[in-house]
């Protein structure tokens, strides 16, 4: 249906989703496309990780499935789930159904096999919950399939993931072995809490998102908050820009300055002075410490916004 | 595959990145489905394809200009020819060195008939045979490179013999060579670029060299000395390494308590399993206990006699501290100081300075490990509990003042574990005034850990081996 032949194309959709996506970020996605490889993507929080996987997939046409991995996160609850409220009910219904069946057969073993003919049902699809790894397998339309904060996961999980990366096929105690229908797209997140297995590394193509530059920065304001004025635009990349330049314990990211440009609009805003900084910072900075800091070199960022 | 992208990956390796067979074919597989108009699509697809740790980035993006660099051999193809029509210069020339008596060097011919794709595997081949893509450093030896080069290749005679055959034709008058001086203006352009090309060849391999030799101060290498041996910039380019192993440790430590026992009781897995009964449940089941955090207590000797050790491990505790949220770090010497918040406070390399010179301590000289042991167990003992692993960090070189083994029972008690890892070889435990052979008991591991490669077999093998 869609047709995003060249890196070009896929940056076009993607701006048409109002996501400004890099030249290099095109380039992966555009290639992991043609040779069939998940990409994982690393960069700071706020970057825009876990949005370019959702624009991928509507810039594709395809449904999105999500795994966010956290600590303590299993194959169960990643692949499938026995409905077991369900098979509770049934076995209250097949309880009596089983002691009718029974008294009418005189022959033991065929009672037997009759018993064992329910029992197969409990274990069958019908009581199967598929979780977004299994729903990404068996989904029948191509999907885009996004392990989220991958790196938060136990290194156990990592090694299930890639064997699961590595085929497409799932082996279910009860009911065998299941292969995938169609490929999805996969895009793995990671924050880089933890080094990835060098054996998932391989498997994947590499981004590294970064922070963007003022100009492109700029640009993603323009796209996502265009009631803001440019001279104040320009003030408050500058302004981001230099904090990013500080040792702060969590640097504003993009998520933060389209939260502040969303503020200085509410604001009316159209000239940024030291008095509106000091009373907007706090959207940008969110640790006590970080606002003291920034507070402390006020006049680094008043210099930065006179320049802009 | 390209040529080129082989002699790339082994550069890679050279300097340390992992580079994998089929990282190496997706790299090549990618390049085929573009068209590469722009140098930056290439360099992305290799940055994409080859480079997985975020790390070894900017590493990569030297090596690519050094690999990469214009005064490359297919620079030849650049040559300007002002006003010139090369095609029909190199015809010209072809034919006049096809009549010629002159014998004229196969390399020249190269150069003249614009065949540089064999032009440019002689030159690799020469600069392979002539090792210098291998040598060490030797930034002099250059212009030595460059001249044994132009010998081998022989440049001068080449000029000569093209001089020779175009006054020949000329003198013939034979086959209107076009305007002589265009062809010997063509000639001239051509061999002053061979000339560049050579000296800046010679000039990305000195560059090279340089940058292996840079590199050479790099965790690998540092990994087996001592730790006694080591400046403070070499323990500080440690910082990759201490890490991971901060994180090593930390999955160590949690996946060794995710097994410990049995959790709540599980109804769900219960009903499944037992499902065959049908009626009452007799099997049952309990739920896997959630991964417990790790807790850690650290206890780091910062005395003179283990200086750089204690720097070092300073370090990796001011690291595991940002992998484990529940660390609590002290420093002792002739007594006992809680640095915990200093490590909260303060930059790495401020916070493992201030603690390794003893910042806090009332008797920051003489090494008093029954002292040191009794205030912690006095002071801070409820600190200690099921969960918590306390780390000893020292030599157990205690100036033959008490041990005070009653302290360490107090604490081995109530801890989960103890690990004592001290940085001198498991031979002099017993000599002198170490009194690790008393302590060693009340221990639950306890290894030599001398430099970071010991660290790294304590943190693999030791701890993840027993239950
Ligand atoms: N290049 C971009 N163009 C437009 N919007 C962007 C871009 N990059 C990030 N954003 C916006 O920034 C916000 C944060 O992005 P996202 O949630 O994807 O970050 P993330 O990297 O997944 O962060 P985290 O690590 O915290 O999960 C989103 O609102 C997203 O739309
Ligand atoms: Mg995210």
């Amino acid at each position: 249906m869609f047709h995003l032949n060249k890196p070009d194309d896929l940056k076009k959709a993607f701006y048409a989703e109002k996501y400004l996506l890099a030249d290099n970020a095109a380039l992966v996605l555009f290639l992991a496309g043609e040779i069939n490889k998940p990409v994982l993507v690393e960069g700071p929080a706020g970057a825009g990780k876990t949005d370019l996987a959702r624009v991928l997939a509507r810039t594709l046409g395809r449904r999105l499935i999500r795994l966010q991995c956290y600590e303590g996160l299993d194959e169960g609850k990643a692949l499938y789930e026995w409905q077991y409220g369900k098979q509770l009910l049934y076995s209250q219904i097949l309880k009596d159904k089983i002691a009718a069946t029974i008294s009418d057969e005189s022959d033991l073993a065929e009672a037997m096999e009759r018993v064992f003919a329910f029992e197969d049902v409990f274990f069958s699809e019908r009581f199967l919950q598929p979780r977004p790894l299994l729903e990404a397998i068996t989904s029948t339309e191509p999907a885009v399939l996004l392990v989220d904060e991958v790196d938060k996961s136990d290194p156990e999980f990592e090694a299930f993931l890639l064997e699961v990366l590595s085929d497409f096929t799932v082996s279910i105690p009860e009911l065998g072995t299941v292969s995938a229908k169609t490929m999805p797209r996969v895009v793995l997140t990671s924050n880089s809490s933890r080094e990835m297995s060098d054996a998932l590394k391989r498997r994947c193509l590499h981004l590294y998102l970064d922070f963007p530059d003022r100009e492109t920065e700029m640009e993603i304001i323009r796209l996502k908050v265009p009631d803001l004025g440019e001279t104040v635009a320009h003030q408050a990349t500058a302004v981001v820009d230099a904090l990013r330049h500080m040792s702060l314990k969590k640097s504003p990211s993009i998520s933060e300055t389209l939260d502040w440009a969303a503020a200085l609009v509410s604001l009316c805003v159209e000239h940024l002075s030291d008095d509106v900084l000091d009373r907007t910072l706090s959207v940008l900075l969110k640790y006590e410490r970080d606002l003291a800091q920034a507070r402390e070199k006020r006049s680094e960022l008043t210099r930065a916004m006179g320049k802009a | 595959m390209h040529a080129s992208l082989i002699g790339f990956a082994g550069h890679l390796r050279d300097n340390g990145i992992k580079v994998s067979q089929a990282e190496l074919t997706d790299a090549s597989r990618a390049l085929s489905r573009l068209s590469l108009e722009k140098r930056s699509i290439f360099k992305d697809t290799l940055r994409a394809t080859l480079i997985k740790r975020v790390r070894d980035i900017p590493l990569f993006d030297d090596l690519f200009a050094l690999h990469f660099s214009s005064g490359s051999v297919s620079g030849l193809a650049e040559t300007d020819h002002g006003q010139m029509n090369p095609e029909a210069l190199r015809s010209t020339i072809g034919e006049i060195l096809s009549r010629s008596d002159v014998t004229v060097s196969p390399v020249a011919e190269m150069l003249l008939t614009g065949r540089y794709g064999a032009l440019v595997r002689v030159v690799t081949d020469l600069i392979q045979t002539m090792g210098i893509d291998r040598m060490e450093t030797a930034p002099l030896r250059g212009r030595f490179f460059l001249n044994r080069m132009r010998r081998d290749l022989n440049m001068d005679g080449m000029r000569q013999e093209i001089g020779a055959a175009l006054a020949e034709a000329r003198g013939s008058g034979a086959g209107a060579p076009g305007e002589p001086a265009a062809v010997s203006e063509y000639v001239d352009r051509s061999f002053a670029r061979m000339e560049d090309v050579l000296s800046s060849l010679v000039q990305r391999e000195i560059d090279k060299s340089r940058y292996r030799a840079l590199r050479r101060i790099d965790d690998r290498d540092i990994t087996e000395r001592d730790l006694f041996q080591l400046t403070d910039s070499e323990i500080r380019a440690m910082r990759p390494a201490v890490d991971r192993l901060a994180r090593k440790l930390k999955d160590r430590l949690s996946v060794r308590l995710r097994h410990a026992d049995l959790g709540r009781f599980d109804l769900k897995t219960t009903f499944r399993k037992n499902i065959g009964y049908g009626g009452p449940l007799p099997e049952l089941r309990f739920r896997k206990k959630k991964p417990a955090r790790p807790q850690v207590v650290a206890l780091c000797d910062v005395s003179r006699s283990v200086r750089n050790f204690s720097r070092f491990m300073l370090l990796f505790l001011y690291t595991l501290k940002e992998v484990i949220s529940k660390v609590r770090s002290f420093i002792f010497v002739g007594d006992l100081s809680e640095v915990t918040s200093l490590f909260q406070q303060y930059d790495v390399h401020e916070a493992v300075s201030l603690a390794a010179a003893g910042c806090g301590l009332r008797y920051p000289v003489g090494t008093d490990y029954g002292a040191s042991l009794a205030q912690f167990a006095e002071e801070h003992l409820p600190a200690v509990n099921s969960k918590t692993t306390v780390i000893v960090l020292g030599d157990a070189r205690t100036n033959r003042l008490p041990p005070r083994i009653e302290a360490m029972e107090a604490i081995a008690e109530r801890a989960r574990k103890v690990i004592w890892l001290n940085p001198e070889s498991t031979a002099t435990w017993a000599l002198g005034d170490s009194v690790m052979h008393l302590y060693r008991p009340l221990c639950t591991d306890v290894a030599e850990c001398g430099n970071l490669a010991q660290l790294t077999r304590v943190i693999e093998d030791h701890l993840g081996g027993r239950a």
